[in-house]
């Protein structure tokens, strides 16, 4: 619905028509005053940023067109079987978006967290300051790739080629690919076969354009291999290194350095066995406490908390390094042990933890 | 001349500060900076950005490297700054010193090597590829992904050697253009490449991109126009990073390295900012020089602006251990003119006399009346120009010594051009061994009232 600009234009101004008018235009004005509301409802320092905001929008679009093209171009080839033309039945990909956000897809609260942390994680892995190697020593993840242990050489190898793609991404001014979850992944594909159908034809139509959509999502699904997502990719590699807890502290720095925060997310989330979403979600907190307990957790060290909150405060404007360095002594006091266990909850299952937090039930 | 910029050569200053923030020792041009800020030894720093980084070093006990903009009176100075503790002080190391006049927008942070097609590369300090993307579609022949980790010369044949690259590597140079062929395709290949640095100074890697190597070279006509087609632009930024990376490892902003080193990344750094100066003085050259170039013509004071070109210039006077004296705050000259030009011209002025003036000198700014004209009269103590270089001084590309560092021979040329086109006239008296005066007359205002 456009403000300004009645919609309906087709009931015209005969005198059934006309309550179905006044109707619309009241269902118009209490959507904008809605809006209104809930815009000025906004806590200022939670508003998104107008980065983050292009970032999501620029993920969100490329994904939908994406999965609107493959599923466009495989529905027309099915219904050509039948004689029908998919381009006069099926949306065009340009259109899929805007009906997708008047659906409410964008108030979708998994996906929404889903794609904030990845857009502010590459947005803090773009930041990070370009430190030294000691002499001629490749980055971590360029001597990971070579390492002797073939798996870890392998997943290296895989990571190395993902970040390059995003890094291109990034560096042609769109946000990089968007990785969801299988299940999110379905749903989004779902509202697209959905809105994909223009429900103009007759009946046999439709219900061939719906078949038709409903096999190519299938097809769509099927091919989605969640082995080769970048939480996959580098979980595999984190897995593989399995750092004693004598070599993590140098390797989470080593990653910091070398500007991989997936690896360096990675590395926390395999070690403390907490889900790569949750953990992503804490090392973009611009609030750090979660993540300062989850390196004590790891036993890292005064120099080492210094280090990596330095870097990620350079990289991400929002996080109040003072604070930090008046907390860093406190902070570095705190017993592995008991940053561990308070950290435990996150270890269980992710739909458990998240019903603990809904009940309002507080972890021991 | 658009010396709006305004840097101060090769200069890293230092200090030691104790650990409760006070102030032990300062090179002079940080106890300038400082000391105008209202700060004095044995207190804390007065500049807030200062104090704040000393104090988060301190905190954090590690270094802190920070690229800051402070306010220096009428200036905002950017300035690069390495705090590290040091036993039971903190040094505090500065170098850029960069003026800016807060009207200047700062440019955004620009891609390293932005392409739009082609193959983007980037390789790390062994010349291992790190990232590749291609952005001509598939036909480069092969899957990126396979190259990731090996080295550049499996992927390019460099049958006339590899010059370009050898040189970067060496540190002689930073922009890379080389020709070599591609193993895969085994198409000719033109390699536009920039060397990354890490802030110790050290080779990080190449970042850019490849292309196919073009059938002919250019026409002359595209040079022709390229320069107002943004070339200037192109050349800015691209000086403008060499600048910044040369001050950044100036500074040995993340670690120590050889004193060497760091001299010559000053030396990099400054002759940057000359050729940055250049290009300035060449785009101003062409819009002086159309016929169409009108300067605005608005009420200014003479005494005011020489009072505030002093000021642009105070950290660099601190530097050259040189006092200038302002005209008296009482003091006024009202005229006609662009006051943008007339502070341009002044501030050359007086640049022109802090590089002339030995150590422990003295510039004089001082402001009056040339019969129906107001006039500002910059005189220093230097070596003084023999009347032959007089008549020289004010050509295109003139200059008194051209074996000394600094200037580009455009200043003064501009200066006059100004000058005259906005009504009025720059002139020299000197002798040698006398120093030298410059004057600029603009004609007055028709106010009587504030006459000085």
């Amino acid at each position: 619905m456009v403000a300004g600009r009645n919609d309906d234009t087709g009931r015209g101004w005969a005198p059934y028509g006309l309550a179905t008018r006044v109707a619309v235009a009241e269902a118009r004005a209490q959507a904008e005053l809605d809006t209104a509301i809930a815009d000025l409802g906004v806590v200022e320092a939670l508003r998104l940023d107008d980065r983050t905001r292009l970032d999501i929008e620029t993920m969100v679009g490329g994904l939908v067109a994406t999965i609107g093209t493959t599923l466009r171009r495989h529905a027309a080839r099915l219904l050509s079987d039948r004689d029908i033309d998919g381009a006069a039945v099926l949306r065009p990909v340009a259109e899929l978006m805007p009906r997708l956000a008047a659906a409410g897809l964008l108030r979708d609260r998994a996906l929404v967290a889903a794609l904030v942390r990845r857009a502010r994680h590459d947005q803090i892995a773009a930041a990070l300051p370009l430190l030294p190697t000691a002499d001629g020593t490749p980055g971590l993840l360029i001597r990971l790739a070579g390492d002797a242990d073939a798996e870890v050489a392998e997943a290296a190898l895989a990571l190395l080629g993902l970040d390059g793609r995003r890094r291109d991404a990034w560096e042609q001014g769109g946000a990089g690919p968007v990785d969801l979850p299988v299940a999110l992944h379905s749903r989004v594909a779902w509202h697209v076969a959905a809105v994909l159908r223009a429900d103009d034809g007759s009946a046999a139509v439709t219900r061939a354009v719906d078949r038709a959509l409903a096999e190519a999502t299938d097809r769509l699904l099927a091919g989605h291999d969640e082995r080769q997502t970048t939480d996959a990719v580098v979980l595999r590699l984190a897995a593989a290194l399995d750092p004693r807890a004598n070599e993590i502290v140098a390797l989470l720095v080593a990653a910091i350095d070398d500007r991989r925060l997936d690896l360096f997310t990675a590395m926390i989330a395999h070690a403390l066995d907490i889900g790569m979403p949750d953990m992503r979600a804490i090392v973009i907190d611009p609030v750090g406490d979660r993540l300062w307990l989850a390196l004590r957790a790891l036993s890292v060290d005064r120099t080492g908390l210094a280090r990596i909150a330095l870097a990620l405060a350079d990289a991400d404007r929002r996080r109040d390094i003072d604070g930090f360095a008046v907390q860093l002594d406190a902070i570095a006091a705190v017993p592995a042990a008991e940053a561990a266990a308070i950290l435990s909850p996150l270890a269980l299952p992710a739909a458990f933890h998240a019903a603990i937090r809904a009940t309002g039930q507080r972890a021991r | 001349m658009t010396t709006l910029d305004l840097p101060v050569d090769d200069l890293t200053a230092y200090a030691v500060i104790d650990r409760d923030g006070r102030l032990l020792s300062a090179d002079a041009a940080i106890a300038g900076l400082n000391g105008r800020a209202g700060g004095v030894l044995g207190l804390p720093l007065a500049v807030p950005q200062l104090a704040a980084a000393v104090w988060l070093t301190q905190r954090l006990g590690i270094a802190v490297s920070r690229r800051l903009i402070v306010a220096d009176e009428e200036a905002d100075v950017e300035l690069h700054i390495r705090v590290e503790p040091e036993g039971n002080h903190i040094q505090l190391a500065v170098s850029g010193w960069t003026m800016r006049p807060v009207w200047r927008p700062t440019p955004g942070m620009m891609p390293a090597h932005r392409v739009d097609d082609g193959l983007a590369w980037e390789t790390d300090a062994a010349l291992r590829f790190v990232f590749l993307a291609s952005r001509e579609g598939a036909d480069q022949g092969f899957d990126p992904v396979t190259m990731l980790g090996r080295p550049l010369t499996a992927l390019f044949r460099f049958d006339d050697g590899a010059a370009s690259i050898l040189d970067a590597l060496a540190g002689r140079r930073r922009r890379i253009e080389q020709a070599a062929v591609n193993r895969i395709t085994g198409r000719g290949t033109i390699l536009s490449a920039t060397l990354r640095t890490d802030p110790m100074g050290g080779v990080a890697g190449l970042i850019g991109t490849a292309r196919l190597a073009p059938a002919d070279p250019p026409g002359e006509d595209v040079l022709a126009t390229a320069f107002t087609a943004g070339l200037d632009r192109a050349l800015r930024t691209s000086l403008a990073r060499i600048v910044d990376e040369a001050d950044a490892i100036g500074i040995r902003q993340d670690g120590p390295i050889a004193t060497d080193y760091a001299d010559y990344a000053g030396d990099i750094a400054s002759a940057g900012r000359h050729l940055m100066g250049l290009v300035d003085d060449l785009i101003d050259l062409q819009a002086i020089e159309r016929p169409d170039f009108v300067p605005a013509a608005e009420p200014v004071d003479l005494a005011d602006l020489g009072r505030r070109a002093a000021g642009l210039l105070a950290v660099r006077a601190d530097h050259a251990g040189v006092r200038i004296q302002r005209p008296d705050a009482e003091a006024r000259a009202p005229c006609v003119g662009d006051p943008r030009r007339v502070l341009q011209i002044l501030v050359n002025l007086v640049g022109n006399a802090l590089r002339y003036s030995p150590m422990g000198g003295s510039i004089a700014i001082d402001t009056g009346w040339s019969g129906a004209a107001a006039r500002i009269t910059v005189a220093d103590r230097g070596k003084g120009i023999t009347a032959e270089d007089q008549a020289r001084i004010f050509g295109k590309f003139e200059r008194v010594d051209p074996g000394e560092a600094g200037g580009n021979g455009l200043g003064l040329f501009i200066a006059r051009r100004l000058a005259t086109a906005m009504g009025g006239d720059l002139t020299v008296e000197s002798a040698p061994g006398e120093g030298a005066r410059f004057t600029l007359t603009l004609p007055a205002r028709q106010a009587s009232g504030d006459q000085q």
